[in-house]
């Protein structure tokens, strides 16, 4: 059993089979890279995997165990976290406040205790306040603590969010287009971020991007998702040679008027 | 300025409060204090429940249900006052984990809808069982809480002491819990409850905390209700009561703790100025509320820290950004 698996994962809104039987297996450790064109259903399989939609068919493991039918928050509990497409983040907090509610799986909130604030509470509180400019300090957020978090420009919108997911320690982070709406020297900045966070905390990626040219050279392995089935998979440098593969995004000669 | 104003504003007020009855004796004023007592503690309970989101429109129905609990305990079994009022919070917080078990899930202005309707209910049911409910001709002859003579229509100063800790009590905690992680956790789920759950919120248990928690003061403010007036009703905890606290919170301001405080001091005691107008004295009310509601949108608070004290601007976030310091 690898790390994280899926078997026949299906996911039908009425007559739309949005994923269509997925068999996707990642090891521990390895950055895989999702990729395909738009409406392939990509975004689905992640909201699948992290509870977000109870699938119409299939099971999802992850560590050894069915999470098939939890809900998000007992999936994050156990180590698997995502980003979303369009940045969600608490908006009106300021960039320190959301990290601060990143850590929640490591904070206090015993009612009584919170309503005393305990001894116990405010040495939490201060582990916890501490974590989180460690947090930001890593990911390049350590001079905008103070700012709302609505206020932040889209790529750091994002970067708060990858932020947010290591709050709970993920041992599988699940990244949603990280690098869409960035410029060059910021999807470097991504792309060495996640190498960093791979290497540094052993933290294993299935990353969805349409930057096709940054996600080849960032994963170990690229599946590619087609009308919600799985068309290719295999290392950066087969995929980029796979005719089903530039059939799928570029079409074929029958296309052709 | 301002940080002589946030350390000891707050003692301050409270001084204030148990000193003036040595001004103010006159009974109709205390009766008016009651009252804003009891609108504040609504007013504040439920602002902690709207942090998360979720607003409530049967807080009158928790609110008999506390006021039932007591004055039967007390009228019918003769219980001490004082050993019911913790109960008459409990039962409508045990009630509230039955209905909200069922409903937490619900969003927006349906949760809205389901608990008037909830509100509606246990109006209801305390209307049709004449016995042991009083029906629709209610329960009268409430004892007030012992030692009695301390607590007498003619001589309002113990209820008024009473009514002042209690609210003292119910601020002070929603203030602590607000500030407090829970407090965090509860503005994150307004925020975005889907993010909030990617990262390991148990969503539904935490709206149900807050949900018992608004139902716990609720019942509270009930049985000091039942005990002061002394009479209850199917006829006095109506939909107009839930709308009360609901206005006290939005007129007030949601974005900052003090905005249901000031709402519901405001609105309790304003109308009282225009009781000499005699007919026109809800007229002007309404007057005053839709004038709130179009000029006012972030509520008294909110034209206080724009308009009225820009150097508090720096603070516009308070309530949401605020958390104890470690």
């Amino acid at each position: 059993m690898k790390f994280l698996e899926t078997k026949g994962l299906t996911k039908a809104f009425g007559g739309l089979v949005a994923v269509d039987d997925l068999n996707l297996a990642v090891d521990k450790g390895e950055i895989v890279g999702v990729i395909g064109p738009n409406g392939a259903g990509k975004t689905t399989v992640f909201n699948l995997i992290s509870g977000m939609l109870p699938c119409t068919r299939g099971k999802t493991y992850f560590n050894g165990e069915t999470i098939t039918g939890m809900s998000m928050h007992q999936i994050a509990e156990r180590g698997l976290a995502r980003t979303f497409q369009l940045p969600r983040l608490f908006g009106n907090f300021t960039v320190r406040r959301n990290m601060l509610m990143g850590l929640h799986l490591s904070a206090e909130t015993g009612f009584w205790k919170c309503l005393f604030n305990s001894s116990k509470t405010k040495a939490s509180e201060s582990k916890l306040a501490a974590r989180a400019d460690e947090i930001l300090e890593e990911v390049g957020l350590g001079g905008r603590k103070e700012e709302l978090a609505y206020n932040l420009p889209h790529g750091l919108a994002k970067t708060l969010q990858v932020a947010l997911s290591l709050g709970c320690n993920p041992a599988l982070l699940l990244l949603d287009e990280p690098m869409t709406g960035m410029n060059m020297e910021e999807v470097q900045e991504m792309a060495l971020l996640i190498r960093r966070l791979r290497d540094s905390r052993n933290v294993t990626f299935i990353i969805v991007e349409h930057n096709v040219r940054a996600v080849m050279g960032l994963s170990d392995r690229v599946a590619v998702l087609n009308f919600g089935k799985k068309i290719a998979e295999g290392r950066p440098s087969e995929i980029a040679q796979n005719g089903e593969v530039i059939r799928a995004y570029l079409g074929g000669t029958d296309d052709v008027a | 300025m301002l940080k002589l104003i946030q350390k000891f504003g707050a003692p301050a007020i409270v001084c204030f409060l148990f000193l003036a009855p040595i001004l103010v004796t006159s009974n109709f004023y205390l009766h008016v204090m009651i009252m804003m007592c009891i609108n504040v503690i609504m007013a504040t309970s439920m602002w902690l429940l709207a942090t998360t989101g979720l607003l409530s429109f049967g807080q009158a129905g928790f609110m008999f249900i506390g006021a039932m609990t007591s004055a039967l305990l007390v009228k019918n079994l003769g219980w001490p006052f004082w050993v019911c009022i913790p109960l008459a919070g409990i039962i409508p917080a045990l009630v509230a984990l039955a209905v909200g078990r069922v409903c937490i899930h619900i969003k927006g202005a349906q949760f809205f809808m389901v608990t008037m309707a909830f509100g509606e209910l246990v109006r209801g049911i305390f209307a049709y069982f004449r016995n042991p409910f009083g029906g629709w001709y209610g329960i009268i002859n409430i004892p007030p809480p012992e030692p009695h003579r301390y607590f007498t229509p003619l001589n309002k100063i113990g209820f008024y002491y009473l009514g002042v800790t209690l609210m003292v009590l119910t601020c002070w905690a929603v203030y602590r819990v607000s500030r407090s992680r829970i407090g965090m956790i509860f503005w994150s789920l307004r925020e975005s409850e889907t993010l909030a759950d990617s990262i390991g919120v148990n969503v539904r248990k935490h709206k149900l905390h807050a949900f018992l928690f608004a139902a716990f003061f609720a019942g509270i403010a009930g049985t000091y209700y039942a005990h002061y007036q002394s009479y209850i009703s199917p006829l006095v905890f109506t939909v107009q009561m839930s709308l009360s606290a609901l206005i006290f919170v939005v007129v007030g301001g949601m974005w900052s703790f003090g905005g249901p405080i000031l709402g519901a001091a405001t609105l309790t005691l304003v109308p009282e100025f225009f009781r000499a107008t005699g007919v026109y004295q809800m007229l002007i009310y309404g007057v005053i509320l839709v004038f709130a509601v179009l000029f006012m949108p972030r509520g008294i608070v909110g034209v206080l820290e724009e308009k009225v004290f820009p150097l508090l601007l720096r603070t516009r976030r308070a309530a949401i950004n605020a958390h104890d310091q470690p």
